[in-house]
């Protein structure tokens, strides 16, 4: 071995460690600023971690139930967990407050996600009403808030159970949001619904029925998902 | 005179209008109001703009309309890299490839991939057909096809192989040139998919031409040639996965393949290919990231053989056990959850690569190598990948070499 050699390998070691290490400080600042924010605002601090398993669920205010159902009827769980259930494409929500995300934050999320991430591959609720987004924020916020809530900020006038209609998707295409972040997001990331047609998508999940192969319940499912939502 | 029925409605040429005529003209106006738009849209003046707008989408519309596809849908998709290479010792070299995928959707169980493999080659572009078969969705958990295929052996070149799905920017050793298992073939397969409560179990069945054995290079005598699409002897290689997912985020899959690869007037050779394989990928809250775990080992066991036997090619007569394994195991890290937004678009990846060949045969000895490696997401489907190869041979030849790669999906 030359000492050429023997010096290349020890930078490239010394580049392999600073990476890895970059990576463990990435990890740890990540809860390090977690930390950070609920010792900043303890308001939220105080109740930032969501109920475990075991605990009692916080009471939602009137706002945080509709939000709380329209969250359901949207199939936001396809994709995001909370609590422990839900998807695994998109970030876990349990905490989206004791995150230090504001209301203003979560409405562009919602409305335009692109907004806060320009590579996020969420697709944009731009067709919920005022009233639908406040109801949504209310409700992770209030997730985050616990018994009687923050919630109620963002509380309006209408009854529970009158979310849009208009706004609503089937529950098929909740699971199959859940099916495409299992199923296609195991071997690569998911590019934006939007970058593909209708009939783009039916050739290309049809295609991954080949590859990996997925089941023909599944396709349709994964299909149903991305031509409603891109 | 002519003398009209009471109530029939033909037209009264007398300049009057009976009762009935009347009142069925009356309602006539009252429905038409009732189904008119309001007066002020009704009688609102077009502007020009409003004139050239409506004139471009009805033109757009009849381009819309005009560029139908019909019922088959197409889609051109596939992957490009380009890439910088300095091997420690050798001269270094930007590359490029360019890997287009024709989709056909025939119908809606028909469906046709066809794949062009585009390299530069030291002085031309090498081409090659990837691949090249039609299948057929027979229900919700079979389909079958013919043509050139990748060989469902491990996942590696079914799933993970593009250079934008690779972590790293070269392939594992049992997969490079040399390696020890299969590629693409020509053949026939069945697969499919059969979920069992939280579980998923999926197979793939082969037969294809099958790998050739490589008789009479000194150098590489013994090992197997999986780039030779036509069948040496009228012998099938047949093979088969089964994967098993426990959980979504983990699929693990046994291979396996046998086949005679020995040409045509060589003594008969049994060759046997068994493969493990496991994926992994799991957002993990404590670690702030997205861990990726992949690994395969691969145990490849050919029959003895006497190669040059009457050494006319100048190696032989040459008799050695023929049995060679190697693996990868590699893991990628990436700070999906980190409080800062740039370092959330970095993946950090580490493997380790092996290839063991019995050190009596033509380019025998043990293999490894370590690769750590740097990636920038620029887009979900475009990666910058920074990575080096830590070659170890035992015979001394190590191969280091430091890669550069600009990946994309498309």
């Amino acid at each position: 071995m030359t000492w050429e050699k023997t010096i290349r390998r020890i930078l490239m070691g010394s580049a392999s460690l600073l990476a890895i290490l970059g990576a463990t400080i990435a990890g740890c600042s990540a809860n390090a600023d977690r930390d950070a924010r609920t010792a900043r605002d303890p308001a939220p601090a105080r109740q930032a971690d969501p109920p475990g398993p075991g605990s009692d669920p916080p009471t939602l205010s009137a706002a945080a139930e509709r939000g709380k159902q329209l969250y359901s009827t949207l199939g936001c769980q396809a994709c995001h967990m909370v609590n422990g259930q839900g998807g695994t494409a998109g970030p876990d929500l349990s905490n989206e407050a004791g995150k230090g995300r504001s209301s203003q934050w979560l409405t562009a999320q919602i409305r335009n996600p692109k907004t806060n991430d320009p590579q996020t591959i969420m697709p944009a609720y731009d067709q919920l009403t005022d009233e639908n987004v406040a109801d949504l924020v209310a409700y992770l916020q209030g997730l985050s808030a616990g018994p009687a809530t923050g919630g109620g900020r963002a509380s309006s006038s209408r009854p529970v159970g009158q979310a849009a209609p208009a706004a609503v998707r089937p529950a098929s295409v909740a699971a199959g949001g859940e099916v495409w972040g299992r199923r296609c997001g195991v071997c690569h990331n998911l590019r934006p619904p939007s970058q593909y047609s209708d009939a783009q998508w039916a050739v290309a999940v049809q295609h991954m029925r080949v590859r990996v192969p997925l089941t023909g319940s599944e396709q349709r499912k994964i299909l149903e998902f991305l031509q409603a939502t891109n | 005179m002519v003398i009209r029925a009471w109530g029939a409605q033909e037209p009264n040429e007398s300049g009057y209008v009976t009762r009935q005529e009347y009142d069925a003209l009356r309602k006539e106006v009252q429905d038409l109001k009732a189904k008119a738009p309001a007066p002020e849209a009704a009688t609102e003046p077009q502007s020009g703009d409003q004139r050239r707008l409506d004139k471009a989408v009805e033109r757009a519309l009849a381009v819309a309309e005009g560029s139908g596809l019909g019922d088959t849908k197409p889609l051109i998709t596939g992957s490009a890299a380009a890439s910088y290479m300095d091997p420690e010792g050798g001269a270094s070299s930007f590359g490029a490839e360019f890997d287009p995928m024709f989709l056909w959707q025939l119908n809606e169980r028909l469906f046709f991939e066809g794949e062009i493999e585009l390299e530069l080659g030291e002085s031309e572009t090498e081409t090659s057909l990837g691949a090249a078969y039609l299948a057929y969705l027979i229900n919700d958990y079979a389909l079958a096809g013919g043509g050139k295929f990748t060989v469902p052996f491990t996942v590696y070149h079914n799933h993970l192989d593009a250079p934008w799905i690779n972590r790293l920017p070269t392939d594992p050793l049992i997969y490079s040139d040399g390696g020890i298992a299969p590629d693409s073939d020509v053949g026939v397969f069945a697969t499919g998919a059969v979920p069992c409560r939280e579980a998923l179990f999926n197979y793939a069945f082969y037969v294809t031409n099958g790998p050739t054995l490589i008789t009479d290079d000194p150098g590489a005598a013994g090992s197997l040639d999986f780039d030779n699409f036509t069948d040496e002897n009228n012998n099938k290689a047949v093979g088969f996965r089964l994967g098993w997912l426990p959980v979504p985020a983990l699929e693990v899959g046994y291979s396996f393949q046998c086949s005679r690869p020995n040409p045509s007037g060589f003594q008969t050779v049994h060759s046997k290919l068994h493969g493990v394989d496991l994926n992994y990928l799991k957002d993990i809250e404590p670690i702030a990231g997205r861990l990726t775990v992949r690994g395969a080992w691969v145990w490849s066991d050919l029959g003895d053989a006497t190669y040059d036997p009457t050494g006319a090619l100048g190696f032989g007569p040459l008799r050695f056990d023929n049995d060679r394994n190697g693996g990868y195991a590699e893991v990628a890290y990436r700070p999906t959850r980190a409080a800062e937004r740039l370092l959330q678009d970095f993946e950090f990846a580490l493997r380790y690569d092996r290839l063991d060949i019995s050190s009596d045969a033509p380019g025998g000895g043990v293999d490894e190598r370590w690769i750590p490696g740097v990636d920038y997401w620029i887009t979900p489907r475009t990666v910058l990948e920074v990575a080096y190869a830590f070659d170890d041979r035992e015979d001394g030849q190590d191969e280091d070499v430091f890669v550069v790669q600009l990946a994309t999906g498309f």
